[in-house]
């Protein structure tokens, strides 16, 4: 009885062990994958193609319309940033 | 905070996460969202990975052979 109860025992922490294992096995993959693709999403890695990110008033700006002669500029590039002025709108 | 906490805490951030991914990788996010949404991101990545490397930790300390002693039990890759 004893023994058979002792087995039971052992059987028992075998499979919690073994399940904890894998659930967090399966959490583990999920978080690593996700940091993966988080990082493969980079808004920035398109500035290395050569694209710039404008702001005025620390907005940024999309179109030239929306653009303010005159006012403070920063002009992103990927390996940094420069102040610039726009001096009119080309028609 | 409680066990049933920090699950709760891991979980909502791992789902967040989730989210920010799927909707930087549709692409119809603004360019200005999108750098807000990827830094919290990041961000979020990295709290996630250091809660489970914590977790990973205990697991292993928590791993005890039939006599109680300590054995540390290597995950599968």
């Amino acid at each position: 009885m004893l023994r058979q109860r002792s087995q039971q025992i052992d059987d028992l922490q075998n499979r919690l062990i073994r399940n904890m294992l894998h659930s967090f096995s399966i959490v583990k993959q999920r978080t690593q994958f996700l940091s993966i693709r988080i990082k493969s999403t980079n808004p920035k890695s398109i500035l290395k193609r050569g694209f710039a990110i404008v702001r005025q008033d620390d907005s940024i700006i999309s179109s030239v319309k929306k653009t303010v002669p005159l006012r403070p500029t920063t002009i992103e590039f990927h390996d940094g940033i420069i102040e610039a002025e726009i001096i009119r709108k080309k028609k | 905070m409680s066990k049933k906490e920090t699950k709760n805490t891991f979980e909502h951030s791992l789902n967040r996460l989730e989210k920010i991914v799927a909707a930087l990788e549709e692409g119809e996010v603004s360019l200005e969202e999108s750098l807000k949404m990827y830094e919290e991101g990041i961000h979020l990545s990295k709290e996630c990975i250091e809660t489970l490397s914590k977790t990973e930790l205990k697991i292993k300390q928590l791993t005890k052979d039939l006599n109680g002693k300590l054995q540390l039990t290597d995950f599968e890759e």
